[in-house]
This record gives C-alpha cells, structure tokens and sequence, in this order.
C-alpha cells in the first residue's frame, strides 16, 4: 500500500518522511549513502575504479591506444570519455541507441575532465605516436545520483592508471608496448570529486536516490578539485544566494571526505601490472 | 576589475515576436551577431507512449547551423528542458504536448544565453501558463597578464572569438523575474573560487534586470499593434457578447 501511495503521490510521499526528519531510504536528511570504492577491478584495462553510491553501482575504465597526434598538436594525447546508461541498470533506459540521459552525462564528464589531464604526457614520440586513452564509464545499477558515481569512478580510475613502458622502433615508427621497461603512472593536474544535492521545496537532499531524483525541483551538482575550488557547477537549484552559499559550503565539505576515501582506497591497491 | 562594472554591458540586443505564422508562439533574439529562433507548439496532443498522467510532456529540439544529432545539441536541448521545467507550470495541462524547437540562426557567442532569451518572449507569445519569466547572461574571464594586478579580466555576453577554447572559463546564469534567484547555471573551464561564483552571480543579475526591462519595453510595443489587447484596453463593451 506504501508504494501505491508513492506511485500516485510521490510529492506527499517525500514530504511525510522530511516531516519527521528523515529521507525514504532512513538516513538523516541531510545525510549521504555509503560510499564504497574499489580500484583496479577490471584487469585488463590500464586503470579502473568501481565506485557505489548506495545501491547506485558505476565501474570505469581505461584502455589505452596508440594513436597518431594531430598535426597542430604533434605531443598531445587524446583522452575519450563515454558514459553509457544500458538497459540493465534501469528499467527506464531502452535498448537500441543511447538515451539522451547518457549524451549529455558523457558530455558533462568531457567537460569535467578536461583540464584533468595534462595532455603532453602523453606522448609517447612527437608527431607519430601518442596514448589515447578511451575512458569508459558504464552504470551497472541506477539509484540516482549516477553522475557523481561516475566522475568519482573516472577520477579514481584514472588516479590509478598505469601507463605501460613503450618503444618506438627508430626507422619504421613503429610503436609498441615494451614488457620489460617499467611503465609509469599517470600524473593528474587535480582530481574532481563531484557532489550533488537535490534541492526539494526548502530542504536540501544530498545524494538523491532514483526515486528522490525524480521529485525533486532541482538538483546542485558542483565538482570540485583538492583545494576546496570550484571547477564545474551545473545548478538547476533554484536557491537563494545565502541558501546557495550554504550549500555550496556543505557540498565542499563532502569533497574533502570523499578524496580522504579516494586516496586511502588507491594506496592499499597495487597498480595493475602492464597487460 | 572584480569591484568595477565598466564590462558590465551587453551586447546590442534586438527581438521580434510571433514572427512563425504556423507556431503558436516563436521569438527571434539577436545579441550582436549571435541569432536564435525559438518556436513553441503547445498545448497539443501527445504520442500515448509519452503521455503523463499529471503534467505535460516537454518535447526539446535545439537545432545548431552546423552539425546535426550531435551530443552538443543534446545537452543543450536538456538546457532548455531543464528551465522549462522549473518555468512552465506544466500540470496546467496533463496530458498533452509542449514541443520547443530552437534553430540557432548564427553563432557568434553566448550561444545558451541568447536562446533563453529567444525562449522566454516565445513562452510568453505562446501564453503558456508560466510561473515567472527568466533571462539569461553569460560570461568569460581570462586570467589577467598584468604582474601587480591578479583580478581577472571579465568579459559579459562574449563573441566566438572571445569565449576562445574549452580552457576558457565560462559562466552561464538564468535568473527569474519573480525572486532574481539562478533557476539554472553552469561554470567550467578552470578553477573558481566560490566567493568569485558568487560574486558574478551577483553582477550577472544586474546584467539580468536590463534584460528584463528589454523583455518589458519589446513586449508592450509588440501589444501596441495587437488588436485584440488593444480593444480589450479601450474598453471591455465592444468585446463583451459577440466576438470580433
């Protein structure tokens, strides 16, 4: 009967539990989900990370290619961020081509990570080989919240990549991976730790599960870098400019705890050996 | 720089309404040269697939000059769906269809800016239920190269040219008319402090209220020609009983 009422009134719904304090999955209101992260799950990829929101499961990965650089640019890599949203994490997301959701959260996570990386290093000789290094992101189970999973797992996935020893034969240009050389980890200009909060008629709702992400008004997504600064904010809040200050406040605060995470979690784990 | 407001201006802005014949509301907006036409059918029937219950389905289609299908018109087609949502009081009408259609004619900067803009006097010729009406500013600042000076240089509604590449820093506010709060905005392109955030979203505003004072002026003079409001004006006898 609980969730018929939900389905015929999910506003009455939500505001009956923040009435008494308390969000639909029992945490305080303002409250996050457990996070929990795993580095290097996939092993045959150069990095990887599984980062878990709750219930919302997001695994990133990065393959690495050689790619000739751009004429303009002749010791630039490329890096190629994807995040896809496949039926199997959600029952609203069809099979056949991408849903729009997925488009613009891979166009976000472009936009978050650029700038990431500083992309001369990864060049491997100039003008006729570089890495390219394909970043895939994919949601194995939606419970809302699925951006922040994602920039989370593609930080800590890159955080962790090893980029693996390379020769160029001298005459021929050509490029391949050498097993005996020590290869190298990747250098990050910064790591973006996202937070959002769902903002639902005066209060404030951290981390939104799927069902909250519906209901609510707008959400305050802000990814921020190691020293508490901003580098990207999409706010479709709503707030006053006090309010926002507030959640702007609170939001950097959950930044800090979650690199504190990241980075134990990445230094109990060895770096994958080359494949 | 950050205290004066000398770069507080906009680009010359000139509009029409209701200039699609077929639509039931369409605006074009020009700020310098960047130009963006806005047509809105609504409220019209909708696929069963996509109908709900409670409120109107929003159908977004944004349209670049160049390109087609992108993930760049995707993601500024969620733009605009997510300020109609916040704006159009969508359970006005369940059941049924809004469809927003914006063609950007020309490029030339403050490309999201603009189409908001074009947005909101096509809601407002569409006489959709709105809760308030919004505009929209944006800006760039480049780090300055002068040694004793470290403000950045702020440049608002910016060209192509001056929006430069992706490592620029952008800002991108939409404030309402009711309460002047951001129902949408977007930064990226380098690191921002929160106060600095904070502290165009304020200036922004300012740029916001000459906007809308501009939305106010356009809108009264487009009236001016309407005969239907101007009779209503004049005097309710002649339009009471039988229609025109």
């Amino acid at each position: 009967m609980a969730e018929d009422f939900q389905e015929a009134q999910p506003h009455e719904y939500l505001r009956l539990f923040l009435r008494d304090n308390v969000r639909p999955d029992n945490r305080a209101i303002t409250g996050f989900r457990d996070v929990r992260i795993h580095c290097n799950t996939v092993k045959s990829a150069l990095g990887s990370a599984m980062v878990c929101y709750g219930n919302t499961r997001v695994i990133a990965g990065v393959k690495g290619k050689f790619a000739t650089p751009h004429i303009d640019t002749p010791s630039r890599g490329y890096i190629v961020p994807n995040l896809s949203l496949p039926p199997l994490c959600n029952s609203k997301y069809r099979p056949g081509p991408p849903d729009p959701r997925a488009t613009v959260m891979s166009h976000k996570l472009v936009e978050v990570l650029s700038g990431v990386l500083d992309l001369e290093e990864l060049c491997i000789s100039a003008r006729r080989a570089v890495w390219a290094l394909y970043m895939d992101v994919v949601c194995i189970n939606d419970d809302g919240n699925v951006f922040d999973a994602a920039v989370l797992a593609a930080s800590a996935a890159l955080y962790n990549t090893y980029l693996p020893a390379t020769h160029v034969h001298e005459e021929t240009g050509f490029v391949s991976v050498d097993e005996e050389g020590e290869g190298r980890r990747i250098h990050l200009q910064y790591i973006p730790v996202p937070v959002s909060i769902a903002v639902f008629e005066e209060s404030l709702l951290p981390d939104p599960t799927e069902f909250e992400e519906d209901v609510v008004s707008g959400t305050l997504s802000v990814c921020w870098d190691d020293s508490c600064k901003i580098r990207n904010i999409w706010n479709s809040s709503g707030l006053t400019d006090d309010k926002l200050a507030a959640a702007l406040e609170y939001s950097s605060k959950r930044s800090s705890v979650l690199l504190s995470i990241l980075r134990r979690v990445s230094s109990q784990h060895q770096p994958s050996s080359p494949p | 720089m950050l205290g004066d407001d000398t770069h507080l201006k906009l680009r010359p802005i000139e509009s029409e309404v209701s200039l699609l014949g077929n639509c039931d509301g369409s605006a074009r907006v020009r700020q310098g040269s960047t130009s963006v036409l806005v047509g809105i059918w609504g409220p019209v029937e909708v696929r069963q697939s996509r109908e709900l219950p409670d409120k109107a389905t929003l159908e977004v289609s944004v349209k670049y000059c160049t390109g087609q299908g992108t993930p760049r018109d995707t993601y500024s087609e969620d733009v605009v769906a997510s300020v109609c949502r916040e704006v159009i009081l969508l359970s006005e009408h369940p059941r049924t269809s809004i469809q927003v259609n914006v063609q950007v004619e020309s490029d030339d900067g403050s490309v999201l800016a603009v189409t908001a803009n074009a947005l909101c006097l096509a809601l407002m010729d569409a006489g959709l239920p709105l809760r308030s009406q919004f505009a929209a500013v944006c800006c760039v600042t480049n780090p300055t190269t002068n040694d004793t000076d470290t403000t950045p240089t702020v440049t608002w509604d910016p060209t192509c040219e001056e929006e430069g590449d992706d490592t620029t820093a952008r800002y991108l506010f939409v404030y309402d008319s009711d309460s002047r709060n951001v129902i949408f905005s977007n930064y990226t392109g380098g690191q921002c402090e929160v106060r600095e955030y904070l502290l165009y979203l304020q200036k922004g505003r300012q740029l916001a209220n000459q906007i809308f004072s501009y939305f106010r002026e356009s809108f009264e003079k487009f009236l001016r020609k309407d005969v239907k409001f101007q009779l209503l004006l004049s005097g309710s006898d002649k339009v009471k009983g039988n229609g025109p």
